[in-house]
C-alpha cells in the first residue's frame, strides 16, 4: 500500500492509528488560481527520479508504485515479491478511476504550442492499460487471466469482487488485486470545476462539510481460498465474508439522495455473508465530505442498519487523513479494514465535529481504540451511480 | 452453477443498426473479394491538422440516435454514451425485457471500452491546458470519465445490479460479455447487459496510427500491416436459461465457456491464445474437435501471426469447421468488434453460415450452408492477453 500517509502498510497505519493527515501544499501540478491548495501527495517514489519523470510522466510513476505495492503484499504473504506462484493460476485485477486517460503534457504542450500536425501523437499513447498491464503481469509472470475495472471511486473495492469471482469460479487460484490512482491535473482540475473540493480540513458527516481533497493511493490485496492458503502455509489476514454492488440508477455524479443505491449494495453483502446488520462490529465509510454523498449515505446506513444500532456502531472515515485516492480508496480502505481487524483496534477519524442533524448521534473516535472485531464492513461509491460493499471477518 | 443464455442482441455502426440491419450488410459485404475501402468524411468541429489516415469505418456525428432510443435519454451526453444506450436499447427491446422492477433491480450493466468517451475527454485535456484549472470543464470532465455510459444505461433503464466498467484493449467487449455471463451463471446478477463500444476521434487515430496500431487502409486478417479503425456499440442480454424459459424467450446462444491468459513472462501470445482457448472448451465440456464455427479476431499487423498459428491448429483438429475474421470487414473498432465477434457468433445459430466469411486458407472449398452447434470466438490483443468464449447453440431447454 502506498498513500500519502506512508509508503508500505505498516508506515500508512500507524501514523493513520496516531491521528495524523497526509495533506499538504501540492507540488505535482500547476494549481494557478485555485482555491484549493492542498492534497495528499505520496512520497515521491525514487528521490534520484528526474524532474521530468515526476511532472510529466505520471503513468510511469503510478506503474513504478503500483510494483512496489504488489511487492510488498507478496512478502507479506510470503512469497517470493518477483514472481507469483504458478502463473498460469495467477490473476491481475486493477481498479483505477483514470485507467488510460491520456495525461501526457508534453504532448498537448507541442500540440498547442507548435499546432496539431507537429505533435508527437505515439506520445498520447492513448492505447494506455494493456501495455501497463502487460509490463505488470510480465514482472510478475501473471499468465492468467489480467484485467481493469474503471467505475470510478468504486474501483478499488470492485477489483476485489472481481477477484473474488475469479476464485468462486475457478479461473484462478491467486489472485493481485490492485486499487490505484495517482494525484492528476486532470481530475483535481475535474472535482475542482463540479465544486467537490474544499480549501478547508475535511469534515465528513458534519454540518459544516463543504467537499473533499484528492490524493495519490495504492492499495494491493492478495485474495485465494482459505483451503489453497493454509495448505501453501500462508498467514491469513482475514475472510472476505460477502461482496455487494449496485447501481443507484440516478444521477451521473449525485448519489440517489435516500441512499437506496448503496444500501442495496450493503444489504447484498450481509446476504452472501449470511450476516445480519447488527453482526457487522465496524464500517470503514466512503464519507467524501461532500453535502450530498454523506447524507446519502448516512441514509443508506440507517435503512441498513436502524437507527438504533447505528448509534453505537463505531464507523471511520479515512478521508480527512488521506484523501480521496479516487480508483485506489476502495482498496486502501478495504486494507484499513484487514487491519483493524488483524488489530482489534479502530483508527480515529479526523474533522468529525457538529454532525448533521439528521444524522443524530454517531460513533466515530477522536483516538484509536481497541474494539473486540469479529466482521466489518468497507463500503465504496462512485460516479455514475456505482456503489461496492466488501465485508471481512477474522480469520 | 446456473446457464446463461443471450436473449436480446444490440448493435450500432457503421455497417447496421440492429442486428437484422448489421448481419444482412456484413454477410453481403462478405462475398466481396477486396475489403472495404471506407473514407472518414470531414467531420465539422474535428481539429485541423491532426495527421490521421483518412480511411476508416465511421459513422458518427452523423448517426441519428434519436430514431432508435428515447431522445430523452440522448440529450447532452457524449456520443460514446450515445452508441451504447442505442445498443442496449435495441437488446432491451429485442429480448422483450420485462419492465418488472425487481428483476430490473438484480440486472448489471457490465461494458468494455478501450479509449472511453475520447472526444470529451480530449477535448476536457485540451481546454485544461489552455486555461488551467480553473479553465476546466464541468460537463466535460464528468461525463468523459470511463463509466460515464454505463451509469446513464443503468440509469435510463433502471438497472441497479453489478455496474462495471472494463477498460483495455482488442479484446475487452469480449471479456465484459463473458465476465458477465460469469456473474449470471453464479447467481450474482438474474441478468446483465454487456458488451462494448469505442468512438473514433482524430487524436486516438493518430495515436494509435504513430504507434502502429492502426492501418492505412483496411488489411485482411493476416496481413502484416493493421487494418483501419472502426466505431460502433455492441451488447447482448444475458439471461439465466430457466428465467428465459419462463419468459418464453428463444435464446439466440448459450454462453457455454470462457477463457482469458497473458503471455507474462516466460510465455507468448500464441501459448497465451492456446491456454485460453483450452480454458474456455474445458469449461464448455467440449474438444477442440467439436468446434464448427471459428471466429477469429485477427486484423492485421503484430498480433496476427499468434492468431494465424491458433486458428491453423484448431482448423487441423476438427472435421469440417468454418472459419472467419470479421475485422476485415468490421476494422479494428477495440471494444466493438470484439463484442461484435460475439454477436456474430450468436447471430450465426439463427442465420447459419453461409456467406459470412472467406473460407481460411484461401483454398478451401465454398462455405457449406449450415447452422453451427458450437462456436469458438477468440482474440488475441497488443498486450498479449488472450480471450476466448464458446457459445453453444441453446438447446430445447435454454429458452
Amino acid at each position: 500500500m502506498t498513500t500519502c500517509l506512508g509508503t508500505g502498510v505498516e508506515e500508512s497505519w500507524r501514523n493513520l492509528l496516531s491521528g495524523r493527515s497526509g495533506m499538504s501544499d501540492v507540488t505535482s501540478f500547476p494549481i494557478d488560481g485555485s482555491k484549493v491548495l492542498d492534497a495528499g501527495e505520496a512520497a515521491p517514489f525514487d528521490e534520484s527520479v528526474s524532474e521530468h519523470e515526476k511532472v510529466f510522466d505520471r503513468r510511469e510513476r503510478a506503474r513504478k508504485h503500483l510494483e512496489r505495492a504488489c511487492r510488498e503484499a507478496l512478502r507479506n504473504a510470503g512469497l517470493d515479491p518477483e514472481i507469483c506462484p504458478d502463473p498460469p493460476r495467477a490473476a491481475l485485477v486493477l481498479g483505477s478511476s483514470l485507467a488510460a486517460s491520456a495525461t501526457s503534457l508534453e504532448f498537448w504542450n507541442a500540440y498547442i504550442d507548435r499546432g496539431p500536425g507537429e505533435a508527437d501523437y505515439a506520445m498520447l499513447r492513448s492505447y494506455d492499460v494493456e501495455p501497463m498491464i502487460e509490463t505488470i503481469c510480465r514482472e510478475f509472470d501473471i499468465q492468467g487471466e489480467a484485467r481493469l475495472v474503471s467505475n470510478a471511486c468504486a474501483a478499488g473495492a470492485s477489483c476485489i469482487t472481481l477477484g473474488a469471482d475469479l476464485l468462486r469460479l475457478n479461473r484462478a487460484d491467486f489472485v493481485i488485486c490492485v486499487g490505484y490512482d495517482t494525484l492528476e491535473l486532470h481530475t483535481f482540475a475535474g472535482f475542482h470545476s463540479i465544486g467537490a473540493l474544499s480549501k478547508h480540513p475535511l469534515h465528513p458527516f458534519s454540518k459544516t462539510r463543504a467537499g473533499m481533497k484528492l490524493s495519490d493511493g495504492v492499495g494491493v490485496v492478495i485474495l485465494e481460498r482459505e483451503k489453497d492458503a493454509r495448505a501453501a502455509g500462508r498467514k491469513l489476514l482475514a475472510r472476505l465474508l460477502g461482496r455487494g454492488e449496485s447501481a443507484d440508477a440516478h444521477h451521473l455524479t449525485q448519489p440517489a439522495p435516500d441512499g437506496s443505491g448503496a444500501a442495496l449494495a450493503m444489504q447484498r453483502a450481509l446476504d452472501r455473508a449470511n450476516l445480519k446488520p447488527y453482526e457487522i462490529d465496524f464500517v470503514s465509510l466512503h464519507a467524501t465530505a461532500t453535502p450530498s454523498n454523506d447524507l446519502a449515505e448516512y441514509r443508506a446506513l440507517r435503512t441498513v442498519f436502524g437507527e438504533d444500532t447505528l448509534r453505537t456502531l463505531p464507523l471511520h472515515a479515512a478521508k480527512p487523513a488521506l484523501g480521496h485516492s479516487l480508483g485506489a480508496a476502495g482498496a486502501v480502505e478495504a486494507i484499513l479494514s484487514v487491519l483493524a481487524l488483524r488489530d482489534q483496534r479502530i483508527p480515529p477519524t479526523l474533522g468529525v465535529i457538529d454532525l448533521e442533524e439528521e444524522m443524530g448521534e454517531l460513533s466515530f473516535l477522536r483516538n484509536a481504540e481497541e474494539h473486540d472485531l469479529r466482521a466489518v464492513m468497507s463500503n465504496s461509491f462512485g460516479f455514475g451511480g456505482c456503489n461496492a460493499s466488501l465485508i471481512f471477518g477474522v480469520v | 452453477m446456473a446457464t446463461a443464455v443471450i436473449t436480446g442482441i444490440g448493435i450500432a455502426c457503421p455497417l447496421g443498426v440492429g442486428h437484422e440491419a448489421f448481419w444482412s450488410a456484413f454477410s453481403s459485404q462478405c462475398l466481396d473479394r477486396d475489403p472495404p475501402n471506407h473514407e472518414i468524411a470531414p467531420r465539422s468541429g474535428d481539429p485541423e491538422g491532426v495527421p490521421a489516415p483518412r480511411t476508416g469505418s465511421v459513422f458518427l456525428p452523423e448517426f441519428q440516435a434519436e430514431r432508435y432510443a428515447d431522445p430523452r435519454a440522448l440529450r447532452k451526453v457524449s456520443d460514446l454514451t450515445r452508441l451504447l444506450t442505442v445498443a442496449s436499447h435495441l437488446s432491451l427491446d429485442d429480448a422483450s425485457f420485462p419492465e418488472d422492477r425487481a428483476l430490473r433491480q438484480e440486472t448489471g450493466v457490465y461494458f468494455g471500452t478501450c479509449f472511453g468517451s475520447s472526444a470529451y475527454h480530449l477535448e476536457y485535456h485540451e481546454t485544461l491546458r489552455r486555461e488551467g484549472v480553473t479553465g476546466a470543464s464541468a460537463l466535460l470532465f464528468s461525463h468523459s470519465v470511463f463509466n460515464a455510459p454505463s451509469g446513464h444505461v443503468g440509469q435510463t433503464y433502471k438497472l441497479r445490479g453489478g455496474n462495471l466498467t472494463l477498460v483495455g484493449g482488442e479484446t475487452i467487449g469480449l471479456d465484459a460479455i463473458s465476465d458477465a455471463a460469469d456473474r449470471v451463471r453464479a447467481g450474482i446478477d438474474r441478468a446483465a447487459l454487456a458488451g462494448g463500444a469505442d468512438q473514433y476521434s482524430p487524436i486516438v487515430h493518430a495515436s494509435l496510427h504513430q504507434s502502429g496500431l492502426i492501418g492505412e487502409h483496411f488489411a485482411q486478417a493476416f496481413d502484416e500491416s493493421p487494418t483501419a479503425i472502426a466505431e460502433g456499440a455492441a451488447t447482448v442480454l444475458l439471461e439465466e436459461a430457466d428465467a428465459a424459459r419462463a419468459r418464453h424467450r428463444t435464446a439466440y446462444a448459450e454462453v457455454a465457456g470462457s477463457g482469458r491468459a497473458r503471455a507474462g513472462k516466460t510465455g507468448t501470445g500464441e501459448s497465451a491464445l492456446r491456454r485460453a482457448i483450452a480454458a474456455a472448451c474445458d469449461e464448455a465440456k467440449i474438444n477442440p474437435s467439436q468446434l464448427d464455427l471459428l471466429i477469429c479476431g485477427a486484423s492485421g499487423g503484430k498480433t496476427a501471426p499468434a492468431q494465424r498459428v491458433v486458428l491453423e491448429a484448431l482448423l487441423s483438429e476438427a472435421p469440417d469447421p468454418v472459419s472467419i475474421t470479421p475485422k476485415d470487414r468490421l476494422g479494428e473498432g477495440f471494444a466493438f468488434t470484439s463484442a461484435a465477434l460475439l454477436v456474430i457468433g450468436a447471430l450465426s445459430f439463427r442465420y447459419g453460415v453461409s456467406g459470412i466469411g472467406k473460407p481460411i486458407p484461401a483454398n478451401r472449398s465454398a462455405l457449406p450452408s449450415r447452422v453451427p452447434s458450437t462456436v469458438l470466438i477468440f482474440s488475441l490483443n497488443a498486450g498479449n492477453g488472450a480471450s476466448a468464449v464458446v457459445l453453444r447453440q441453446p438447446g430445447p431447454t435454454d429458452g
